[in-house]
């Protein structure tokens, strides 16, 4: 007998690890959407508080919650969500993050009625620092938002987390790479839209938190995922020597900090190269030079 | 179905043990619970398990 399971439009992917106490803030603003058309997966990823009991407190028919038996990172959390998602469109969340009402509905709508060759929506959002709210992406950059946003998207993730994509996008291009402790989401946006286009909705729809503990805290892993995504990416960095400059003197700086005072010497030394007349780099390079001699 | 490299990485939410696919369920046999299995993904939910 062939019994067909009608799919939901939306598998949204939602990755947590000892959230107890705010996991349910994200929860219910996602079943709250005025879209309702969803699967809700939440990947714990092996958390020891009480998430599972308040997961189940939502007494939902739409979530689906599974359980993995290690702890190994919000990217591969997320990538066991996108093998099991049944969804034709693709929507992440973040445990510490609120989506407001209409996130859903709004992103969906533009999906649906665009040609296939779009394959990413996102919005703005605000990001909320200690009760203040700020808009992001920054609207004096400038920088465009949609279609082939491939180019700008290397001067930085204005994406966030929370898109709405199709699923044939990842089936063509792969998930997150698990390689990678931190940036994630930048590196697969930076693959998806050298392929596909992109589109902008200028209203914030999500409220991002940002906790001390998150991990992009973390300035080792931050560098060491940064120096990836620069090798992955070098040929397209390399038509903006400036840029690069720029993310060589923040890996100089960042192994600096981390006392790799070998690695800090040679980006500082590569900024200068492709910014020679840059005063803060040659100040830097002579200041470590200064420190390494003493 | 649920693939076999899907249930080598699960755990009972419960007491962190593995757990075996059997019928259409997940079964801790620990805790003697059965996780449903809605669309293919299982709902590892203590109140939504069932005693074995």
């Amino acid at each position: 007998m062939n019994v067909e399971i009608k799919a939901p439009k939306v598998s949204i992917v939602l990755p947590t690890y000892n959230r107890a106490g705010l996991i349910s803030r994200a929860v219910k603003s996602i079943l709250e959407q005025t879209y309702s058309d969803f699967e809700l997966i939440v990947i714990d990823d092996c958390s020891t508080d009480a998430t599972a009991p308040i997961i189940s407190g939502f007494n939902d028919p739409r979530i689906k919650y599974i359980f993995l038996s290690k702890h190994n990172g919000a990217a591969f959390a997320r990538n066991e969500g996108l093998k099991i998602a049944f969804g034709e469109f693709i929507a992440f969340a973040d445990s510490d993050d609120v989506w407001l009402k209409e996130k859903l509905e709004k992103q969906v709508k533009v999906l649906k009625n665009a040609p296939d060759d779009l394959g990413v929506v996102y919005s703005a959002v605000w990001k909320v620092q200690s009760k203040r709210k700020v808009f992001f992406p920054d609207r004096s950059l400038g920088l465009k938002r949609s279609g082939d946003i491939y180019k700008n998207l290397l001067f930085g993730n204005f994406l966030t987390i929370h898109v709405l994509l199709r699923s044939t996008c990842l089936r063509r291009l792969g998930m997150f790479d698990e390689k990678l402790p931190c940036l994630q989401d930048w590196e697969l946006w930076l693959r998806l839209a050298k392929k596909y286009k992109v589109f902008y909705i200028n209203q914030p729809l999500v409220l991002v938190y940002r906790t001390p503990d998150a991990i992009s805290e973390k300035s080792n892993d931050f560098n060491e995922a940064l120096e990836r995504i620069i090798k992955k990416f070098s040929k397209e960095f390399l038509l903006y020597p400036k840029l690069l400059a720029k993310y060589y003197y923040i890996l100089g700086r960042g192994f600096y900090k981390n006392n790799n005072k070998a690695k800090s010497r040679k980006y500082l030394e590569m900024a200068l190269d492709l910014s020679p007349f840059d005063l803060k780099y040659m100040f830097y390079v002579w200041l470590i030079g200064f420190v390494n001699k003493r | 179905m649920i693939s076999k490299e899907l249930l080598e990485i699960l755990a009972c939410p419960v007491c962190k043990q593995s757990v075996e696919l059997k019928q259409d369920k997940l079964i801790c046999q620990q805790c003697k619970l059965a996780f449903p299995i809605k669309d293919d993904i299982p709902v590892m939910l203590k109140e939504q398990a069932l005693p074995i």
